[in-house]
Order: C-alpha cells, then structure tokens, then sequence
C-alpha cells in the first residue's frame, strides 16, 4: 500500500493547516455565541454572564433526571434523524444517504489507519469488503447529493432558496466523490502502478509469469498497458489469474468488486495509457485529498458546521426546558441555534401565515428568511429604515402558533427566536403596530392619512377591489341604531385600567364614524388596535352587523395607511405625508 | 348541514314547530311549544330582548288619541272588546292572557329573574328620565321603587360619573312636585375612576364581584341621610341579581331597588341569557343568530326553511311555522316605495293605501300614525288571512307585534302581546290543527 499521504510533506503541511484552520474556525464561532447580541437586554448581560449561566444550566441538566432524555434525543433525532423524517421523506433519504455515507467513508477510509485498521486487523483498502464498502458509501453520497440537487432544482422557490453556501458545500462534496472514484478508476488502469506493485511484492521470476499475470490482469481486472503485444488465450488468463491468488490474492479482491470504480476505468480505457504517462492517478489523489482538506478548513465556515451544531441544538433543545427561558443562558443558545439552521425551508413550508407572504410579498414573514434577518440584525450589520421595517411587518404577522419549532429538523426554538427579535426590534424603535399606533391620536392619524392620501393620489385605488369592502358598503353599517350594546359587551373597553391607554373610539362609535363617511377617524382609533376579535360585539348586535368584521377590516387597511407615513414626524400633519 | 353535535339534531327530523323570530313574542312561543312537549326549532337574529327594559306591560293607554292611562289593564281590555277592535287582544280570552302571563312568569322566577304584579293594579314605576310609566309587572329588583312611589318615603337616587344614559338629578328635578323628599347622589363607580365614560354592561359585570358591593356600598352609605330607599340605575348584576341588591340592602341597611333605562338595557341581557340557556335546556333546538332566508312548502304541506347564517345555509323542515319576526326593527316587515311587504311568506298586509297615508300630518299627533298599526291580519286561530279573511296556510301562524291592528308603542302593551298571541297561536297550532291533522309527525 502507498504510504500514508504519499509520504508528501507538502499534503502533511496542508493537512495541518486544515485542521489548524478548522479548530479556529470553530473556537471562533462558539465565541461568538457567548459575545452575540440577541434578545432582549442585550446589552445589560455581560458576557461572563452568559457563560456562567450555560454552564449553569449544562451542570444542573447533567445532574437531573433529564439528563436520560440525552440518550432519547441521541437515538431518536441525532442518529436517526427523526426529526426530518416526521416532515419529508425525500429530505431524509437525502440526508441519511449524505451523512452515513460521507461519516463512514470518514471513519472507515480517510482514518482507515486509526479506525479500520484497529478494528479489523486483516484490513486492506482493496479487499473485500472493504473495496466494496467504500463504493457503497460513496455511492449513498452521490445519491444524496443528487436528491439534494434534484430537490432544489424542484422545489426552487421562496420556501427552498439555494444560496452560494448551498452551492459550495455540494460542489466540495461533489468534488471529493468523483475524484475519489476516479482515483481508484485510474489506479485500475495504471500500468506504473501495476510495475509498481509487481516490482515491491512480487515473486514470480521470468517474463512469463509476467505477461499471464499481465494478460490476467488486463483482461480481469482492467489494467491498461501500453505495449503488452502477447497473445491472450485463456491458458495464459487461466496461468495468470494461478499467479495472483498467489502473489496478489492476500491484498487485492477482483477489482470488479469496486463496482463504480470498475465501469468508470473501463470507459476510461481509451484514454488511460496517456493518462498514466501523465500519473493521472498522483494528481487525481492531490486533488481528492487536497478536496477534503479543503472541506475541512471550510467546516466551520460553511454549511458543513451544522454536522457540529445540529446536534448540539437538538440535545440543547430536547433537553432543557422550553417554557422557562433565561434570557441570558438562551443568548447563546440562540446564537448556536442560528448557527445550526440550515435553510432547509422546512418551516416555512408549514408557516401558519405563510399565505400572508403569497398576498403581500414581504419574504421576512416566512420563517426561514426571518431567521436570516435575525442573523444580520443580531449581527450588528447597519440596516436601513425601510428594511428594519418591513422586517418588524413580518415580525408582528407571525401569530406565534408554534408550527415552526415543531417541524424544524434541527429543534431550533424558533419561537423563542421570535420572541426575542419582536424584542430587539422595539429597542430599535420597530415595535409593533398597536404600540407605534398610540403615538398620536385618532385624528391626528386622520390628518396623516389624509395628508399621505392627497401626496399619492390615484395610488390609494390599487389596493381597493381586491376584496369584498365591507367599509365601503353602507348596507352592511346604515342599521346601526347606535345601542350601545357592541360597547356593553366589548372586554377591551371593560380592561381599560389607565385614562392614557383607554379606548378612545368605543364600536358603537365606530359604526356612527362609518355612516358619516369618517373613515380615516375610524382607522386611527385606538379600539380598531387593541380589538381581540373576540366577536362579543357582532354575536350580541342587535341588528346583525358585522362590528368584529368591520373593526378588523379597519385594522388592516388603517395599517396598510400607517406604514406608509413617517410616524417619528410631530404633529403638523404636512410633516407627516412623506 | 352541520349543527352542533350537542343538539343531537337529525337533518331528516321534522319538527312539529319552527319558531322564526326571537324576540320577546318568539321566546314566549318556543317556551310554550316545548312546555306542550312539542318539538321546536327558533330562528332568529340576537333579537329584541336586548332592546326591553325589564318591565312587563299588559296595556295602559287605550283610546290612544286620548292617551288615557287605565289602573286596572283589565278594565282597559273589557273597554276595548266593548269598542269592537280588531286589536289581537280580542281574539283571546282575558283569563287565557292571565294564564299566559302566569307561566311565563313561573319560567322566568325558576330561572333566577322572580317578577312582581298586582292582580288588577297597573303599578307605577319611576323611568329613568324620572318620569311615571305604568305596568303590569315588574321584576322583583324594581318592586322597592314601585313601593317607594307609593309611599313617597325619603329616598335616594344614585346615578354614576360617566354613565351618559342615567341622571339622578334629572330624576329628582322631574319628581321634585309629587315626592320633595327625593335626593340625588353622584358617585365614582368604584375601580373605574379613570373613565370618562361607563357602561351600563360593565358595571354590572363588576357588581358581581362583592368586593365592587362593598366598596360601593362605602360610597353610598355616608350620604344616606333620612333616605329609607335608595335607587340606582338597572346595572345591579346580570347573573345573580337577587343576591346583589339584597347584599347592597343588607350593606346599606335600606331597600335597594333599579330604575329601567334606555336600550340596550342590563335586564334585557338577563332575560336573553336566561332564555338562550333555559330554554335549549328544555329541548329547544336553539339556532342562535341564524336567520330563515326562504321558505318552500313540501307536498305534504311541511315547511322547507333555508336557515342562513353568514356562510352556510341548511334546511329544516317543520309541519309548522310561528311567525314572530316584528315589524321594522325586527325586520318582519320592510318597506319600499310601493307599500310594506313581509319577506319570507309575502302575506297580504293590512296598511295604509299608500305611501303618504303612512303617517299624519303632524308627527306628534297623539293617535299615532295609520303605519303604526300596519301588519299582518289574522283569523281567530292566528292564521294569516287574505284579503277574503281566509287563512292562506292551515299550519302557518302569527305573534307578537308582526300582527295589525295594534300601535304596542302607544297603547304599552308590548310583552303582554308578545306574550298572550305566541300562547294563542301555540294552542291554537295543538288544537286546530295538530290535532285534526295525520300528517306525518315527527
């Protein structure tokens, strides 16, 4: 066998490297969890704390009776992956192809000599099972990356975005497979190896011997040579293949049993005497090993440090408590968590107000683009005010139903995630619209929304039509008989504890402002914010109207107005038409 | 087709009786059909119980021209049976009016709201604007006033900051010539000093709590002064009203009575949470905020009714119909240029000619006007009749102010209508015609 990286210095130094660069990269990175600013208080929790509460939180766990979930969550979502397999069964072969392929020619090839080795003393990389082994793992690869690629050709869309981290990390793998394969292809068709092997192990004597064994040889197991001219009966194969069991048996199974490299060095055959006069098979290994190194120092950089942080995220998360957050023993388990998502778009294929993006277009309501805006806002990257606020638009959407934290394959806490970006976003004066909305008082958003209306005249129109407009129908209000009844019954204006948060507008009033065409005073009422949709009103109208329908409509367009005028401006209303 | 599973509804059953309508004339025909063991289905918006004011009103004025206000009803009913009117009342016997009135009242006392009348006697109670309104009958929470009237005794009236509907010096100043030892009093609603406005719903919902009693009581007690009655406006609770104001009684050492107020009133949301959870208890299949949209008849003569809610519709099938949809407000009867008309069955309607006989000349003419006693004409067993009197339908039957002839606002004789035709047309559905009938029942 060639010794271990061809004995090349320079494929040691790379190694080295590699790893040197990879062990930094990932200190790196777990650093960052524990300096990382997410969540609310950010700045107030020291990072000693943070530090201190995890361990905390790691001791206390270990020393519970919790601690035996770590075993369920190993089994269950680590090795198993049945976290995946509960949303997409395509995904899962996909990714069980890809990591038990990838982790076992890890273990049992590229650390043959400290894995294999060990545990099976009569290994050698061309025998059997071993050869053959190495051609299945590197098969489920290469069926994994395909799913892989199929999928985000398939499903490519605002749910399954392929970026360039998607791209390298397939191309990389791509890379060391097909090298790989070719590498045992051209060691197949190598006449130099052949001389190689036949000058280091054999014991046959005469030139006779030599040419059965090469008849056998080429004839069997895909040796290519340049100028073997001797005729080749089946004596001689029969000769040659009595010569290999002896000499060559003990070392190398029919090369056949490679069965993806085999075909490969036949339809290699043309080409493979230039081929070894150029040492293709030197070169191909330079560039497999030199692949793998790569993907090595790339590890903690790239898609790949999710084979780190996926597991860890799902022992963190399966373990711990979800309900009890410590918000600074989840600062860093929110960073790892952003970390460990992969993009797969798992959660926003089962986003409850995912339908809200298809109306509105705003990607940052689908969870797995609010997880990337949460990494750049937590990043402390510069955004700008129209994106800080498209981004609180698809915070404040999210009616935090759970879906997401229960599919994600990873065990992220989305939920908490969100939480702790609608945080953030308020202290970056984002917060959402029922608090934005008390700013000013109902005719002061009137005038705004007037003055915005005149400024982008004909504009307004675009949205109208789309829906049934129940606003703009006076047969749906002109019944009111103003009762009273809908405020009677309205628990939001029973709460009311402080004059400075009270309902100003009560239903009743609502409705009166729709039948004098004040809509715009409507919209800025405080009532249309602070609704539950409790539907008291309507049940209880005696005359049938649809009060919730109304007020919520109210809300919807009053926001539609809302986002669109500058709400820092003071009161002189022309101020506030931007 | 869906209905809750808990009604155990079967959408092939036939009903021996749809109820359409659910205001006092439609609770009263649903509680008198499955008291008679008759099974009933009631359609209907929330309905006008919301928009009662907690009194029972037999008659009181009658010539209405001359507003003449009657202390004993019954003597009003015998004056107008000696005038010939067509008035629904004439139709019925007094002593089956009684009857109606005594198991309406039997229901509504087991249910939790005891009611209060005088045999022969129109009692008088003080109205919100501090006015006197006669009635036949009055929940138990008011009878303290009607005594306090009667007596004149020293008496308090408590109205709240914020309350817009209930002013105890407005009260006061009216009465100030008849009753000089009424007071007012206007106090903060404990809890809700921070409001500008209060509502009649919420207070109530807060007197629940004996906490909201006590403090209130606190409030009160410092004023009371010689007062041996105090009067508050009708917010004392909504589910547990007797033990409220017996509380506040007990905390403030004097009756504790409520004064009716302006729609939608308190006691109106007592009486529809005790006729939507009482009467479904009794075996009414309740279809809460659905409305009948049209009617087909079968070959056999059973109704067909499409119930509409906002985005589904059903049918029910019911061998027959009590119409007690109102007139306006109800929306038994609309209007357009041509005349007025009644949606689901189109019945002739007896009204004026035409649009400008509607109404007198002068608005506040003290007759009323001619479209005030507009609507449906009927036969003795409460059949809608066609213009030769005779019933256009043997198995459809009419209640409550949908029926002509009557001006209910004017003559105060709203629930007692309401109440005595839907017991009417009840019996009259069991004895004309479920009796003589052998159509399939259900």
């Amino acid at each position: 066998m060639i010794k271990t990286l061809l004995e090349s210095t320079f494929l040691f130094v790379c190694l080295y490297i590699a790893l040197g660069i990879c062990a930094l990269g990932i200190l790196l990175r777990i650093v960052r969890w524990f300096a990382a600013d997410i969540g609310p208080r950010a700045a107030v929790i020291p990072v000693r704390k943070r530090v201190a509460a995890a361990a905390k939180g790691f001791v206390t766990t270990v020393f519970s009776l919790r601690f035996f979930l770590f075993f369920k969550v190993l089994v269950l979502d680590v090795m198993l992956q049945a976290r995946i397999i509960k949303t997409d069964l395509s995904r899962w072969i996909m990714h069980v192809f890809i990591f038990y392929g990838f982790m076992l020619l890890l273990l049992m090839h590229a650390l043959d000599e400290l894995v294999t080795k060990k545990a099976f003393p009569e290994y050698y990389s061309t025998l059997a099972p071993f050869q053959q082994l190495r051609n299945v793992f590197g098969l489920m690869v290469i069926i994994g990356v395909a799913v892989a690629i199929y999928r985000r050709v398939r499903h490519r869309g605002p749910m399954l975005i392929t970026r360039y981290a998607d791209r390298y990390a397939v191309i990389i793998l791509a890379v060391i497979m097909i090298s790989g394969f070719l590498v045992e292809a051209t060691k197949i068709t190598s006449e130099s190896v052949f001389n190689r092997m036949m000058k280091d192990f054999s014991s046959a004597g005469g030139p006779a011997d030599e040419d059965a064994l090469k008849a056998f040889w080429s004839s069997e197991y895909g040796t290519v040579f340049a100028d073997f001219r001797a005729p080749i009966t089946p004596e001689l194969i029969a000769k040659g293949k009595q010569l290999n069991d002896e000499s060559c048996g003990s070392c190398h199974a029919p090369t056949r049993t490679a069965f993806i490299s085999f075909p490969v060095a036949r339809a290699l055959r043309p080409a493979a005497v230039p081929m070894d006069r150029v040492k293709a098979d030197v070169i191909l290994y330079y560039i497999h090993v030199l692949a793998c190194f790569a993907g090595l120092a790339y590890l903690p950089f790239s898609k790949f440090f999710h084979i780190i942080t996926d597991p860890l995220t799902m022992i963190v998360n399966g373990m711990s408590d979800k309900k009890k957050v410590n918000q600074a023993g989840a600062m860093p388990r929110r960073a790892m968590e952003l970390d460990a998502c992969t993009n797969c778009g798992t959660c926003s294929r089962f986003c409850s107000v995912a339908p809200v993006f298809r109306m509105t277009g705003n990607e940052t309501i689908l969870p797995s683009h609010k997880i990337r805006t949460i990494r750049s806002l937590s990043s402390g990257k510069k955004i700008g005010a129209d994106e800080l606020r498209k981004i609180s638009e698809g915070a404040f959407i999210c009616t935090s139903c759970y879906r997401c934290t229960e599919v994600c394959p990873t065990g992220i806490n989305l939920q908490d995630q969100w939480f702790a970006s609608k945080e953030l976003l308020a202290e970056k004066g984002y917060p959402l619209p029922h608090v934005w909305v008390k700013q000013f008082n109902a005719s002061e958003w009137s005038d705004r929304i007037r003055a915005a209306e005149a400024s982008r005249a004909g504009d307004v129109d675009t949205i109208k039509g789309r829906y049934y407009n129940l606003t703009a129908d006076s047969d749906v209000f002109a019944h009111c008989i103003q009762c009273q009844t809908c405020t009677n019954v309205c628990p939001v204006v029973a709460a009311q504890t402080e004059r400075k948060d009270a309902v100003d507008i009560t239903p009743q009033k609502i409705m009166n402002l729709l039948r004098l065409g004040l809509n715009d005073l409507a919209m800025g009422s405080r009532m249309v914010w602070d609704c539950t949709t409790c539907y008291q009103c309507q049940e209880n109208c005696p005359q049938g109207i649809q009060v919730t329908d109304i007020i919520y409509e109210l809300k919807n367009k009053a926001y539609g107005h809302f986002k669109n005028i500058d709400r820092t401006a003071g009161n002189d209303s022309r101020e506030g038409a931007s | 087709m869906t209905l809750p599973k808990s009604h155990n509804y079967d959408p092939k059953h036939v009903f021996d009786v749809m109820v359409i309508g659910s205001g006092i004339a439609g609770m009263a025909a649903s509680l008198f059909a499955v008291n008679r063991k008759l099974s009933t289905v009631q359609a209907g918006s929330v309905g006008g119980t919301l928009f009662t004011s907690g009194l029972f009103d037999l008659i009181s004025v009658y010539p209405v021209g001359e507003k003449k206000l009657w202390e004993n009803p019954w003597d009003a009913l015998d004056a107008m049976r000696r005038d010939g009117l067509r008035h629904p009342y004439n139709r019925i016997s007094k002593e089956d009016i009684q009857v109606s009135f005594d198991e309406m009242i039997s229901f509504l006392g087991a249910s939790g709201m005891k009611l209060r009348f005088d045999q022969n006697r129109n009692l008088k109670v003080i109205t919100s604007m501090g006015t006197i309104k006669y009635t036949y009958c009055v929940p138990e929470s008011m009878w303290p006033g009607v005594e306090a009237y009667d007596t004149k005794a020293p008496c308090l009236i408590v109205d709240f900051n914020g309350l817009k509907e209930f002013s105890a010096r407005q009260v006061v100043t009216t009465l100030k010539e008849e009753w000089p030892s009424m007071r007012s009093l206007r106090v903060t609603f404990p809890g809700m000093d921070c409001r500008d406005e209060v509502y009649a719903v919420h207070l109530a919902q807060a007197l629940e709590l004996s906490e909201t009693r006590e403090d209130l009581a606190r409030l009160i007690k410092p004023e009371l002064g010689d007062a041996r009655f105090v009067g508050l406006p009708a917010v004392l609770g909504i589910k547990r009203t007797q033990t409220i104001i017996a509380h506040l009684g007990r905390l403030l050492g004097v009756p504790v009575f409520e004064i009716p107020m302006m729609p939608a009133s308190v006691p109106g949301f007592r009486l529809k949470e005790i006729f939507d959870s009482e009467l479904p208890q009794k075996g009414l299949l309740r279809l809460i905020d659905k409305r009948v949209m049209s009617v087909n008849r079968a070959e056999n003569g059973n109704f067909l009714l499409n119930i509409g809610g906002n985005d589904e519709s059903q049918i029910i099938q019911a061998r027959s119909v009590i119409l007690a949809t109102g007139r306006f407000m109800g929306k038994g009867l609309l209007s357009d240029r041509q005349g007025i008309f009644e949606p689901l069955f189109n019945l002739p309607l007896h009204q004026p000619e035409n649009r400008s006989a509607w109404h007198h000349e002068r608005f506040l003419h003290p007759a009323g006007h001619p479209i005030n006693s507009a609507g449906v004409d009927i036969d003795d067993g409460f059949r809608p009749v066609d213009a030769e009197g005779k019933p256009i339908y043997d198995n459809l039957f009419a209640a409550g102010t949908i029926l002509a002839h009557q001006d209910w606002m004017r003559m105060k004789c709203g629930s007692g209508l309401a109440i005595a035709t839907a017991y009417a047309a009840v019996n009259a559905f069991i004895e004309n015609f479920m009796k003589r009938n052998t159509r399939e029942s259900a």
